[in-house]
């Protein structure tokens, strides 16, 4: 399986120029896409799940035409959006029927096995009975994985999927993403840096509607390699810095200021680290390495 | 508190939404006030439009109509701040709760009172500029009156918005839901049609005029007699009942509010509907690893069935079990319940609930609550998705949007089936409930299933296709709503044709006697024609319909384009476009090709053309038909009746006539031939049906011609309304206005005022000849070309039938396979004839005069089979009104009486020589309780058989007050035969019913109102008042005395030739039966219009020995009225009743005393002595004299 995006470009009524010319090729496996809020990445995980269209450019799933089939894509998608609602009068156990149904799953004893295992795996079957209504943040999130589980899709898109879940949730869910990637296109947005590092092994990063980088975590941050150096400081000194340096963060780290600062050369008084992915994404999205 | 006061305020006065509804009410009310069009206030006739009574009323109206606009305002601010997560900044600030409601109650509250204040300032607005409106033919405006917009606002705006804000304040506050926000508005508007459905009953007023939440009863209470002078100038003010009532209600919302303080809360959840959000505890469960069962995904035809149903049934679940859906159904069937109390009352008596009562009662008043349910619950299903935000799945789903949405709508059908079925359940339930078991299932099944169920399904695809083009909700039901009421404005507007009111079709009126007629067959086309265009818009609304995260119509349009050829769309549209052309282009071929359309205001302006046309021939000299020769051929079944006949024309005047005026006033009539006998050339003819003859040899005096007429009706297709209901496949029922008639006939103009005006015709001051044109006394007020005519006719129907005329029936015999029946009169009779047919089953009897073993009259009542319920009431009431008459009158003229029952299109009796057609809802399905009823089908029978007297043996000259000879008479006579029947306690209930008619028709006068000596065929006035009048005249003079001068004038005019008799000389006769102390009633009841009004001021009793001294304090007062109510106090020196009641041991109050008394105006006391302790005592205690407030005519005795 290849997801092929090639000059993709949206312009929303309101002027908003969501995405400029994506262009990214993504294959089997877990693919993350990291961003800052309003970078376009749920632009474009919307419009990979075919839910809205894009002005040019193209997407093809091997030889489908995303923006052209949407019917075929949507058999093979597992979609969990960034923000959904749920019926509240309903119970976890009818919706996930009444998805699975929906999504083509009509024999009622392979859906029962089915919606079961899901359950379970979300850790969701002792609450199955209950209302939806009732569900609180990180349960409702877990429902909605189960539910772009469902179907054996061959690219499932999940647009912030961790958000609200405790870190067992959050492991355990990533864990179980990263064991389906095996066979599948799992393209995961987030803004979170540390879940794409620990499980990707594709990723691009995109800011105000460009792809600012996309390849292997392992090689964007050896591109950054002796480039990273760092120093704990205080505040004033911070503010000092970054007049004179290109700064990559600044954190609190203990009580004291840690700075990080792009430099292709040693810098007095501070100390060359390894690159870390965050360090490739803020030097990404500052286009420090320019 | 105060700036929470402020803070709402401001709030909501930066939202647009409360100048949105500001000015709905305002445009609203402006077009109330200033078009003529629309008249909601009641500003008919000679009322002016910005008098404080149709100001009045327009305020309440729209007040109540505001109800859901209340609601939307009241019921948010405390659900506001919980939907925007204000409520934890909000609760967590030292704010008391009782600052907190009562600052955002006062806020809403406010900002509720200057919407409604819309109201006001469109009436003002609006009323002062009705002049300058291009639409204004007559400005009907009196002064400016401030008094007049403000008592409204006080007594209907400030006091309803509290009560109706208070409740919608709390109930929003508890239950924090928007679902239960905007549709509490539409549960308290319902409840209080159920409230109002109980008006129907007089006795009902006071109480309903108390609990009337918005006071609407009880200002009618108060109006209810009001005349035109008083609608112009007297105020509604707050005392008595409406005083009451709105204390009341305020009342009521303090105590709610109290009440209900204790159960707000300042937590997150609200009452009853939070309770179910129980947050579910999670239990730690063990990690497991699970593999994820493959499954096989299916989207062959069968998978999409089963999805189909599967979505048919989540949502038609998800919809009857929402609490909304469930209260509006359950507050629906109350009403139903509630109405069956009321079944078809007339004068107080039940009808039989026979199944098309019961669908009639059901669904017409089942309707509106389908209708709102199809609104809300359409709205919900197309929005569920969004609303929820579960669309964001639900869209990347491998699912057809075409599948999704006819799920929806079958969901929706699902329910108004189920509701339609409720619907004939629970009718049969109430059938069961009355004792009648003739259940009819299957007019229920027809009339719910194939005439009501498709217009709620077209309704369905329209609202469907509204909510899936628009981006907002409640646009979507702003839009549905602008929907019903732009069909009601364009109604108004004289826009009739259903080819233009989507979704209608002809109105269906089933008959026990003709099933569903015409019907059918034109409804199903024009459900046919709507369909088209409802799947059409339906299928191009699904292409269009909200999918994915772009919502913008142009993005929709966009998409659309893109695919819209590659589903069904490609075939479906174009064939239901051209499907919906078709139908409608057959419809129209239909409706205006084959047969004539016309609105309102085209049949005004034909008979406006007439009038301008021809009144120029209205003294032309024409022959006088002396005798009438009928062939009638009726074909039922294809609804054509062939008319041959030849009327002998004699000239009466003293000169020879040349030219003979023929006018055939129905359009749909084909004339075949007209011919004369020596001869005659048609000089003209038009569409107005007037054509001029010119004999060929003129008509010399005295002499006589014959005229023959061969014509043919039929109906051709379909119209409009249906069809042609006249001649019925069973249950035809013609007259000889069918027929030609001689010369210009006065009686078709138009009489309304504003009419006159609008078509330009020069002002016409009487709706009669007055009583002063001595030429007018030439012709009777039945007919302008013939006085008794000889008379036979030969009818011909079908195998089954049995067919009907005036005469006795010479001979019947079949041929051709039809069945022929030949009738002739043997003595003159008036120019009036009718002609039924039907499968009837004949009810003979014979009455013998009792005075006269000669005389036998035979009785026939030809009903439909099952209509047997009266029929012996009938039969008893003609036995006793022949009695009566012939023992008081004169003789009875016929050898024959029958009645005739003809189907429900029509609910009158009327009365033909010797021949009664009678309506099938009036008189053969009532349901009469002997004991407290009031026998209509008795009263009616009586009323229709004394014509035979007082309009068959003498009738008026054609001019005012002619109809009391006719009318008031046969009123007289009826109640007569009733008292001697039923006795007088009923005779006291029914006139109760008929003055109580007299003031309220007063009341409604459009024109004028006049004596009852002049009256000018005005019903409330020659029926309702005429019967009061005779009644009291009767106690006056006595029953023998009155009737020995209704003799003497019977005996004298009968059968009479021109001149015609008067009503001044009818008079006369009772004048002088009155003996002379009595003289001035015969004034007041007949020349003048008079009021009184006569009041009990307190009542005490003195005990001595045996006998109680009753003194009854009094305050009486007479006047007279002018044509629009003016009053003017005449010198009171009047015999008047005082009565005396004691308690009987079943504790009913019985009359022990009644005698009339000489009562002056400065009479303040009469003494009366009784021997039994008194309980009540009065003044006129059984009504006998016109007054408007009869309630304090008795009073409680204080020993």
């Amino acid at each position: 399986m290849q997801l092929e995006i090639n000059n993709l470009s949206k312009t929303y009524p309101n002027g908003v120029h969501a995405l400029k010319n994506i262009s990214l090729t993504i294959n089997n496996g877990l693919f993350g896409l990291l961003g800052p809020n309003g970078a376009g990445k749920s632009s474009l995980m919307r419009t990979v799940a075919t839910l809205q269209d894009a002005d040019s450019g193209s997407i093809f799933l091997d030889d489908l035409n995303v923006l052209e089939n949407k019917d075929a894509v949507r058999k093979t998608l597992g979609y969990l959006p960034q923000e959904f609602g749920v019926y509240p009068n309903v119970s976890a156990l009818e919706l996930l029927h009444h998805v699975a149904l929906l999504k083509g799953v009509t024999n009622s004893r392979q859906r029962n096995e089915l919606v079961n295992a899901l359950l379970v795996q979300t850790n969701l079957f002792d609450v199955r009975k209950k209302k939806l209504g009732g569900f609180s943040g990180g349960m409702k999130q877990r429902f909605g994985i189960a539910q772009a589980l469902i179907g054996s899709p061959q690219i499932i898109i999940v647009d912030e999927p961790t958000a609200g879940l405790d870190p067992t949730e959050r492991n355990r869910f990533l864990n179980l993403l990263s064991e389906i990637s095996e066979q599948v296109i799992v393209i995961l947005s987030t803004h979170i840096v540390d879940d794409v590092r620990e499980l990707c092994s594709q990723m691009a990063i995109i800011n105000k509607g460009e792809v600012m980088f996309a390849g292997h975590p392992e090689v964007a941050i050896a591109g950054l390699r002796g480039k990273v150096h760092t120093m704990f400081t205080d505040k004033e000194t911070a503010r000092q810095i970054a007049k004179e340096h290109q700064i990559i963060s600044t954190k609190f780290n203990t009580g004291k200021i840690e700075v990080h600062i792009y430099s292709t050369q040693p810098v007095p008084g501070f100390s060359p680290i390894n690159a870390g992915l965050e360090d490739v994404y803020f030097t990404v999205i500052n286009k420090l390495s320019a | 508190m105060y700036p929470i006061i402020k803070f709402e305020l401001s709030y909501r006065l930066r939202r647009p939404a409360t100048y949105a509804y500001f000015f709905i009410l305002f445009i609203l009310c402006f077009f109330f006030a200033c078009s003529d069009g629309v008249t909601i206030g009641g500003a008919t006739g000679n009322v002016l439009k910005n008098a404080p009574f149709p100001i009045n009323q327009s305020v309440m109206i729209m007040t109540i109509f505001s109800t859901m606009i209340i609601s939307a305002v009241m019921g948010v601010p405390v659900y506001r701040d919980f939907e925007f997560n204000f409520h934890e900044i909000m609760f967590t600030t030292p704010v008391k709760k009782i600052n907190y409601l009562l600052g955002r109650f006062i806020g809403s509250y406010l900002v509720c009172v200057f919407i409604l204040s819309g109201i006001i300032w469109g009436l003002i607005i609006g009323a002062g500029v009705i002049e300058y409106m291009p639409w204004t033919n007559v400005v009907k405006k009196g002064p400016f009156m401030l008094m007049a917009y403000i008592n409204p606002f006080i007594n209907f705006i400030l006091p309803n918005a509290f009560f109706l804000g208070v409740l919608f304040f709390v109930s929003g506050s508890l239950f924090r839901s928007q679902l239960a926000i905007y549709v509490q508005g539409v549960i308290v508007f319902i409840l209080y049609l159920i409230m109002i459905n109980m008006q129907k009953d007089v006795d009902n007023n006071e109480l309903l005029a108390i609990f009337d939440p918005f006071g609407y009863a009880a200002s009618s209470y108060q109006t209810r007699y009001w005349t035109t002078a008083e609608k112009n100038t007297l105020l509604i003010t707050l005392t008595n009942l409406l005083l009451y009532n709105r204390l009341l209600w305020i009342g009521i919302a303090l105590i709610v509010a109290v009440a209900a303080y204790p159960f707000f809360k300042f937590s997150k959840t609200g009452l009853f509907l939070g309770k179910k959000k129980k947050n579910v505890s999670e239990e730690t469960a063990t990690v497991q690893s699970v593999i994820i069962p493959q499954v096989t995904l299916q989207y062959d035809f069968n998978a999409q069935i089963k999805q189909w149903v599967y979505l048919v049934v989540f949502e038609f679940k998800s919809v009857i079990r929402s609490v909304p859906f469930i209260a509006i159904a359950f507050a629906g069937i109350l009403l139903l319940l509630s109405l069956s109390a009321t079944l078809g009352r007339m004068y107080g008596t039940a009808t039989i609930p026979v199944t098309y009562n019961i669908l009639d009662l059901l669904t017409g008043n089942f309707m509106l609550f389908i209708i709102i349910i199809i609104t809300f619950y359409t709205g919900e299903l197309v929005w569920k998705e969004i609303s929820y935000r579960f669309s964001n799945i639900t869209d990347a789903l491998p699912l057809s949007r075409t599948l999704v949405m006819t799920a929806k709508f079958a969901a929706m059908l699902a329910i108004i089936v189920m509701l339609l079925l409720i619907l004939m359940f629970t009718g049969i339930l109430l059938q069961t409930i009355n004792g009648y078991y003739n259940y009819q299932v299957g007019v229920y099944l027809k009339q719910l299933f194939l005439v009501q169920f498709p217009y709620y399904v077209l309704l369905t695809l329209l609202c469907f296709c509204i909510h899936n083009l628009v981006n907002n909700k409640f646009i979507g039901h702003l839009l549905v709503i602008l929907f019903y009421v732009g069909q009601t404005v364009m109604l108004s507007l004289d826009v009739r044709h259903n080819l233009i009111y989507y979704g209608n079709a002809p109105s269906v009126t089933y008959s026990d006697m003709n099933g569903f007629g015409p019907f059918l067959k034109p409804v199903y086309f024009f459900y046919l024609y709507w369909a088209c265009l409802g799947v059409f818009l339906f299928m191009l609304s699904v292409l269009l319909m909200k999918h994915g995260s772009e919502l913008s119509l142009q993005a929709r349009y966009k998409r659309m384009k893109g695919v819209w050829q590659q589903g069904h769309g490609k075939i479906i549209l174009p064939l239901t476009l051209l499907a919906f052309i078709l139908c409608g282009s057959f419809i129209y071929y239909n409706t205006n090709v084959l047969n004539k359309y016309s609105t309102v205001k085209a049949a005004k302006q034909r008979i406006a053309s007439y009038e301008k046309k021809y009144r120029r021939y209205l003294d032309k000299p024409q022959p006088r038909i002396t005798s009438v020769e009928v062939n009638l051929d009726l074909f039922p079944e294809k609804s054509e009746a062939n008319f041959k006949g030849i009327y002998v024309l004699k000239n009466l005047h003293n000169k020879a006539i040349q030219t003979v005026d023929v006018l055939l006033a129905d359009e749909t009539v084909i004339i075949n031939s007209i011919t004369f006998s020596t001869g005659a050339k048609l000089l003209q003819g038009d569409k107005m049906g007037y054509y001029i003859y010119a004999l060929n040899n003129p008509l010399m005096p005295g002499d006589s011609i014959t005229m023959q007429f061969d014509l043919n009706y039929k109906q051709i297709g379909f119209t409009n309304d249906g069809g042609r209901t006249d001649i019925a496949a069973n249950g035809t029922f013609l007259n000889n206005s069918m027929m030609p008639s001689l010369g210009y006939n006065e009686g078709v103009e138009l009489s309304d005022e504003d009419d006159r005006i609008e078509y330009k015709l020069p002002k016409k001051p009487y709706r009669m000849r007055p009583i002063t044109d001595t030429a007018s006394y030439a012709n009777t007020y039945l007919a302008q070309d013939a006085d008794w005519v000889q008379y036979k006719c030969t009818l011909s129907t079908t195998a089954d039938q049995i067919a009907i005329s005036p005469g006795y029936l010479q001979n019947e015999w079949m041929q051709n396979g039809r069945k022929y029946y030949a009738y002739a009169m043997d003595a003159p009779i008036l120019n009036f004839f009718s002609y039924l047919s039907a499968r009837y089953s004949v009810n003979r009897d014979v009455w013998s005069n009792p005075k006269d073993a000669n005389q036998k009259v035979n009785i026939e009542i030809f009903s439909h089979p099952t209509h047997q319920w009266n029929v012996a009431g009938m039969k008893n009431a003609i036995k006793k009104t022949l009695d009566y008459a012939s023992a008081n009158f004169s003789n009875y003229q016929f050898r024959q009486v029958r009645i005739l029952e003809f189907p429900r299109y029509r609910n009158f009796a009327q009365s033909f020589p010797n021949t009664i057609p009678f309506g099938e809802g009036l008189g053969f399905i009532l349901d009469v309780d002997k004991e407290n009823d009031i026998d209509m089908a008795f009263y009616v029978t009586a009323h229709e058989v004394a014509h035979q007297w007082w309009g068959h043996q003498v009738a008026g000259a054609n001019c005012q007050g002619s109809t009391v000879m006719v009318e008031t008479m046969a009123q007289y006579t009826a109640l007569m035969v009733m008292e001697h029947e039923f006795g007088t306690a009923h005779m006291e209930k029914f006139l109760k019913y008929e003055m109580d008619d007299y003031l309220r028709g007063r009341s409604a006068e459009r024109q004028k109102e006049l004596p009852l000596m002049l009256c000018e065929n005005q019903g409330y006035i020659h029926y309702n008042k005429g019967s009061c009048i005779m009644y009291a005249l009767k106690d006056y003079v006595g029953e023998t005395k009155l009737n020995k001068a209704l003799q003497q004038f019977i005996k004298t005019y009968q059968f009479q030739n021109p001149p015609y008799v008067t009503a001044p000389v009818f008079v006369d006769y009772l004048k002088q039966a009155t003996p002379d102390s009595l003289k001035y009633i015969i004034t007041d009841m007949f020349e003048n219009i008079t009021v009184f009004n006569l009041r009990t001021t307190a009542v005490t009793a003195l005990k001595t020995n045996n006998t109680y001294r009753v003194n009854v304090n009094i305050d009486a007062l007479k006047a007279v009225a002018d044509s629009v109510g003016n009053e003017q106090n005449i010198k009171l020196n009047d015999w008047v009743d005082i009565g005396v009641y004691t308690q009987t041991k079943s504790g009913n109050d019985s009359l022990i005393y009644l005698q009339k008394h000489l009562v002056a105006n400065n009479t303040k006391q009469v003494t009366v002595t009784v021997n039994q302790l008194p309980s009540k005592a009065g003044i006129d205690p059984l009504h006998k004299l016109i007054d408007r407030q009869t309630s304090d005519n008795v009073k409680k005795i204080t020993l």
